[in-house]
């Protein structure tokens, strides 16, 4: 196990805080825990591209953060309207 | 030495976005925990990307990790604008776009 395997395991402890505030509390608090979950995976997933040595994947963390971002506004204009 | 520059930045990388989630845990407030969605994307994402890319340079992966910084960096004011934007409208209080205000008083001297 090299730095980043084991940077991106520590970035999925990370997401327990994000997954309670989830499960736990109401909509507005779930859109935010859900941005930060979004960011949090999108950096876990360029650590494992670097641990495990595959290009491909840190192109799949660059396409996670841009759609974590825009599916965070989706959702923040749901629950502005319709939630 | 390079190794050990790019260990230090992801470590502390690393540290910034554990603050920030153990920080969701912590405060009750959605609009408190949205502030730390913001050192989380600026200060986490820059230093473990830049841990990246001291290690990798410019290659696939150094470029990929550029571009996620790039992104969370570009698009998370935006988000989070959003989100604070709903929450409050939630909680009752009116937001305008000063332009639709601009149109309507233009519309109303007429």
């Amino acid at each position: 196990m090299n730095w980043y395997l084991a940077a991106a395991l520590v970035l999925q402890v990370a997401l327990i805080p994000c997954a309670w505030v989830c499960w736990r509390f109401g909509p507005e608090h779930r859109v935010v825990a859900l941005g930060l979950a979004g960011t949090v995976q999108a950096l876990a997933i360029l650590c494992l591209a670097v641990g495990y040595r595959e290009p491909g994947l840190a192109s799949m963390a660059v396409v996670l953060a841009a759609l974590s971002s825009g599916g965070s506004v989706a959702f923040a204009r749901f629950l502005e309207r319709w939630l | 030495m390079t190794g050990v520059i790019s260990v230090v930045l992801l470590v502390a990388g690393l540290a910034v976005v554990l603050g920030s989630c153990a920080g969701m845990a912590v405060l009750d407030d959605p609009l408190d925990r949205l502030h730390l969605t913001t050192p989380a994307a600026m200060l986490g994402s820059t230093g473990i990307c830049a841990s990246i890319v001291v290690r990798e340079g410019l290659s696939a992966s150094g470029l990929a990790a550029i571009g996620v910084a790039v992104i969370l960096i570009g698009v998370n004011p935006l988000a989070g604008h959003a989100v604070a934007r709903a929450i409050a409208i939630r909680r009752g209080a009116t937001w305008s776009d000063p332009q639709d205000d601009a149109t309507s008083s233009a519309g109303e001297e007429q």
